[in-house]
């Protein structure tokens, strides 16, 4: 649901479509969407927000939206309404003191603290996605998706199919160009594969091992590589706490080893057939997933650069040898996810082997996501260590917020350092964006030294999409991760 | 006169000295080969089971993926898989859970399906009736659906497998046990034995156990396919065991997304399982055939 | 005769509550429970929000005060509501059963049509050739994981003919073509797997009916050998055979998961899956208990027949 809201659902902001960069990355820009302008109060704590006056919501509701439907819509998602409950993700918001219509046309959102990345946190679909105030009172959401963004929800089969169709009074018209979107799920590869090549699919995301076969069977095919938002890495059990017995890892010889004996270049070789898209002709980026994906260029510190460029080289030798220091091998239990892939499950794999080879013995753990895994993981209620993984987040800082800080709900490893609460608060009290830049790189650098949670190189589960030659409109508008199909769907064409 | 007959050709089967029984063997052999042939497959699976780290010429978990999806070769008789594991030396150390599983589940089965199908059959009555209701509602739950659902609250490590599958099993096959308890329970020297006052367990013990003993057996003989093919199945739809230990149903399950890459990887994995299932399914025919006195003079 | 199906038909009450019994405990030993899958990551953090879940949910009160309110429900014909489509059960069941019901449908015609001719030959050429070749066929069909089978058909049926079975699945009285198209393969993988059994059902009856009396007597008469083996030595073997397709119907509904997860078929077994994966409990009670109904309904079909075919048979 949460992947395809962005299709029905407009925000106030969202990821401006554009082509990914030659290194393959995405600088994820936020740029208006059913607001035409703000302005923002000299103290970073008012932002005052004109709606376009040609944002309508679709049938059955069919007016232009209100200033007091943004209103509604932020009060359902806290839960202040009656008979609501607050949104996943209300938690985070305790930052925004109110959100009230000026007039017909303006919302004015006031803070009790200054929050730098305010207009990325709009574009984030998880927090806020504007719905009319009918949805409270005339039908229920869950029945009728209503929203105003480029295609109305026309049915949904779980597990199936899922069908929407043009809204042919979108503010950002004249697209869509097409007249209806299906995203099919078929769970079996071999099955879309085929009906990828024999015409009946328009796009699929494809093995890099199959690229070079769909491109010799179907003259003119389009590739684009996946935007990498997301990064997966190895977190150990309350890693910051000491006082815990058989906890090798509170030693950061020890995480280091770990990081050191991870053969990442195989890992990608693996997962996305890297070798085998360089052959067919493909620009492939080295991505090698950190502490914020590549996705932020500017943002992202590269594995090869400074403090990481030693522990994140492969020397098994060098990390037995770190390791024999720091105590020796041992053995722990290693919790992953099935339900993140095909690819981030056979890294989890490998990655038990690597380990096995300097002496520490994994007992793979496949858990299931939403009843185990979520609270073991981001609750940091595992022992031994763990795969986790997050993604999709419009900005740089709620990765390493979110893992890292000791409020996070979501902080796998329950690491608890002051120096990361000081890097928190310099981030998000930092209204100019180059010198959050600034911080966020020197941030980085400190969790490389540390290494609370080791960074696997792992983007998500496919490396390249595939289009049918007669697409158009895919290398210009593209944006990756998940929640961000809304902002391409609409602006692809079809060739006659 | 009834019980001592019984009771001798009982004591004529173990007793038979090594000679006698190795003929026994040789006869069926020549009789029923494929059944024999099957026999032996089930024999030297356990052998290998038993002497994989020695015979495996690589480790089951060393990856090199850089010669990962490769033919069978000199290096690699039956090529390598998706991470550049050598695939023969896999389908060596997954025989280990092949057998442990089909050890377990069907010695499991075996137990349950002759406790209950024997006590339900011997004692009858109302303890039959309650015991057959609870059997039918066990049986009404279509079999991989209740794996799923068993395997998705107990977690999929072998020994929740094997008890999932033996109990699933046991409890199905009981029936077959109950039949044929019944069919011996009428017999003159059973109530013979009732009449001179002999126990109840005594009973059971002494002179149901032993005329159940075929028809055990042979429904064994099939249920050791049954476990293997659920290994798979189970292993195809996510709730397999966890890796990076191989099962024949894992390697299979692997090799879907690279089938046309390196069709040799699905296979071999898939031969290995259909050999061994349609050895013990033979076998268990052979078995039927000669346990089975009505059928026996028609050879 | 009446008395007897009056009596097996009392006999299923007993059993269907057992049944509605085990559905209605397991789902509540289910790892997790729906109240975490909805909230998500933070669930935990927020009890306020579990029990206003809960009570919409209808979670709270004792289980056994439960129980007899979701007993009641389903007596009115109500299975609940989908968590996740916010859709009552019974709309999706209604519309997954029919497709899986011809799935299955289709697989058993399949093995029927196979196994007993095979069968019947296997017995007459008892230890020959054709026999032995007979066997090994349908034992090899039950020895192949069925997901296997399929994974060859689609990836060489693409590769050799350009065959893929279509993704929109349609009506059998839509578009009868391209419904059989996608329906036909997963069909006989399927038929191919039952065979197996009931081939050597059919063999082991008609060798022993083919060694009775009669037909003996039936052969003596001069009767040609095709005769006696369709009317008289068939006509005794079917009913065990029956038994036997009746009882398969348990493999069928099971097997129909595995196939149709492989061929995209949105069948009962692919929204099994789905709702397991996402804990909609309601539909997976549902489908459980709607599985277990057809078995045993099946099943008591299958002994009605009997006695009506074969008046000799009464049980206790």
């Amino acid at each position: 649901m949460k992947a395809l809201s962005t299709h029905v659902f407009s925000r106030l902001y969202r990821i401006r479509p554009e082509q990914p960069n030659a290194s393959g990355s995405i600088s994820m820009t936020p740029e208006p969407d059913a607001a035409e302008s703000t302005e923002v109060s000299p103290d970073g704590l008012t932002y005052t927000i004109k709606l376009k006056a040609n944002v309508r919501w679709h049938p059955p509701v069919n007016r232009p939206m209100t200033a007091d439907d943004v209103v509604f819509s932020w009060d359902r998602f806290m839960g202040k309404l009656p008979g609501t409950t607050p949104a996943v993700n209300s938690e985070k918001l305790t930052f925004v003191k109110s959100v009230s219509a000026v007039d017909e046309r303006t919302v004015r959102f006031t803070l009790t603290r200054k929050y730098g990345p305010f207009f990325s946190f709009l574009a984030d679909p998880t927090t806020i996605s504007l719905m009319p105030k009918e949805t409270g009172t005339a039908f229920d959401p869950a029945k009728v998706m209503v929203g105003s963004g480029p295609w109305m929800f026309d049915s949904w089969e779980p597990g199936v199919r899922y069908k929407f169709k043009r809204f042919d009074q979108w503010h950002g018209g004249p697209a869509p160009y097409f007249d209806a979107l299906e995203i099919n799920v078929v769970p079996e590869y071999a099955q879309r594969l085929n009906n990828f090549l024999a015409g009946n699919l328009d796009a699929l995301g494809i093995d890099g091992l199959d690229y070079d076969r769909a491109k010799k069977q179907i003259a003119g095919i389009h590739a684009v590589m996946s935007a990498n938002t997301s990064t997966y890495g190895v977190s150990f059990s309350h890693v910051t706490d000491k006082s815990r017995p058989n906890s090798p890892w509170t030693d950061v010889r020890v995480r280091r080893a770990v990081s050191m004996a991870i053969n990442r270049d195989e890992l990608y070789e693996a997962g996305y057939s890297v070798s085998q898209l360089k052959a067919a002709g493909l620009k492939v980026p080295e991505v090698w997933g950190a502490y914020v994906p590549q996705a932020f260029p500017a943002a992202y510190v590269h594995p090869n650069e400074g403090a990481a460029k030693q522990y994140m080289k492969y020397d098994p030798t060098a990390a037995k040898k770190l390791l024999d220091e720091a105590g020796g091998g041992f053995k722990a239990p290693f919790h992953y996810a099935p339900a993140y892939g095909r690819v981030p499950t056979l890294a989890a794999e490998l990655i038990v082997q690597y380990l096995k080879k300097i002496g520490i013995e994994l007992t793979a753990e496949p858990e299931d996501y939403p009843s185990k895994f979520v609270p073991f993981t981001y609750g940091g209620e595992f022992e031994g260590l763990a795969m986790a993984g997050q993604g999709g987040f419009p900005d740089p800082g709620n990765f390493l917020e979110g893992f890292y800080s000791k409020d996070s709900q979501r902080n796998p490893s329950r690491v608890e350092d002051p120096k990361v609460e000081e890097y928190v608060k310099k981030y998000y009290d930092e209204l100019d964006d180059q010198k959050r830049i600034t911080i966020i790189r020197e941030w980085q650098n400190y969790l490389y030294e540390q290494m609370y949670n080791v960074p696997t190189g792992m983007i998500g589960d496919s490396s390249v999409v595939v289009y049918q030659p007669y697409m158009r409109g895919m290398q210009d508008h593209v944006a990756g991760g998940y929640g961000y199909g809304g902002e391409a769907t609409p602006y692809f064409w079809r060739d006659a | 006169m009834a019980v001592n007959s019984v009771t001798a050709g009982a004591a004529e089967f173990v007793g038979t000295p090594l000679p006698g029984r190795l003929s026994r063997v040789l006869r069926f052999a020549r009789r029923k080969p494929v059944a024999a042939f099957g026999g032996l497959v089930v024999i030297l699976l356990v052998v290998l089971a038993l002497i994989a780290p020695m015979v495996a010429p690589y480790a089951y978990d060393e990856p090199r993926v850089l010669d990962r999806l490769q033919g069978p070769s000199g290096a690699h008789w039956f090529g390598t898989d998706h991470q550049g594991r050598d695939v023969l030396s896999r389908i060596i150390y997954g025989s280990q859970v092949t057998v442990i599983l089909c050890f377990g589940a069907v010695g499991l089965s075996t137990l349950v399906s002759t406790a209950i199908g024997t006590i339900s059959g011997y004692f009858g009555g109302i303890t039959d009736t309650v015991i057959q209701r609870f059997v039918d509602i066990w049986q009404a739950f279509p079999g991989l659906i209740f794996i799923i659902f068993m395997v998705s609250v107990f977690g999929s490590d072998r020994w929740s497998l094997i008890v999932v599958l033996g109990l699933l099993f046991g409890v199905g096959s009981s029936r077959v046990v109950r039949s044929a308890t019944l069919a011996v329970r009428r017999l003159a020297y059973v109530e013979a034995a009732q009449a001179l006052g002999a126990s109840h367990p005594r009973i059971l013990m002494a002179h149901i156990l032993p005329n159940v003993v075929p028809v055990v057996i042979v429904t064994a003989s099939v249920q050791v396919g049954a476990v293997i093919l659920a290994e798979s199945s189970l292993s195809y739809l996510g709730f397999g065991t966890p890796p990076p230990f191989p099962t024949w149903g894992r390697m299979l399950q692997e090799s879907r997304q690279f089938m046309q890459r390196n069709p040799t990887l699905a296979v071999f994995p898939g031969a290995a399982i259909a050999l061994v299932v349609y050895s013990v399914n033979m076998f268990g025919d052979g078995l039927r055939d000669a346990l089975d006195p009505r059928l026996r003079g028609t050879r | 005769m009446q008395k007897y199906i009056l009596r097996r038909a009392a006999l299923l009450l007993p059993t269907l509550i057992g049944i509605t019994l085990v559905v209605f405990l397991a789902v509540r030993f289910l790892p997790g429970d729906v109240i975490d899958q909805m909230t998500g990551e933070r669930g935990s953090a927020n009890p306020e929000m579990r029990r206003q879940l809960e009570e919409r949910y209808s979670l709270t009160g004792s289980v056994g005060r439960q129980y007899v309110e979701w007993l009641s429900d389903i007596a009115a014909g109500d299975l609940g509501t989908s968590i996740t489509t916010n859709r009552p059960v019974t709309t999706d069941l209604r519309q997954r059963l029919p497709i899986t019901f011809q799935l299955g449908t289709m697989a058993l015609l399949i093995s029927i049509l196979v196994a007993i001719p095979v069968g019947i030959l296997s017995a007459v050429t008892q230890d020959s050739v054709w026999d032995f070749l007979a066997r090994s066929l349908s034992i090899g069909f039950l020895a192949v994981p069925s997901f296997w089978m399929g994974l060859l058909v689609l990836t060489y049926g693409f590769v050799w003919f350009g065959w893929v079975p279509p993704l929109n699945y349609r009506d059998l009285w839509e578009d009868p073509a391209q419904n059989f198209q996608i329906m036909i393969a997963p069909a006989l993988i399927l038929g191919a797997g039952l065979s197996g059994t009931v081939m050597r059902m059919t063999r082991s009856m008609m060798l022993e009916v083919l060694r009775h009396d009669f037909t003996r007597t039936a052969r003596a008469k001069g009767l040609s050998p095709r005769v006696v083996i369709i009317r008289h030595a068939l006509r005794n073997a079917i009913l065990p055979v029956m038994t036997i397709v009746g009882l398969q119907v348990s493999v069928v509904v099971g097997g129909t998961v595995v196939l149709e997860q492989l061929f995209s078929i949105p069948g009962l077994g692919s929204l099994l899956l789905t709702a397991i994966n996402t804990r909609d409990y309601p539909v997976v009670q549902g489908i459980v208990l709607l599985s277990a109904v057809v078995v045993v309904l099946s099943n008591f079909a299958v002994d009605i027949a009997y006695t009506l075919v074969d008046p000799r048979v009464r049980y206790a």
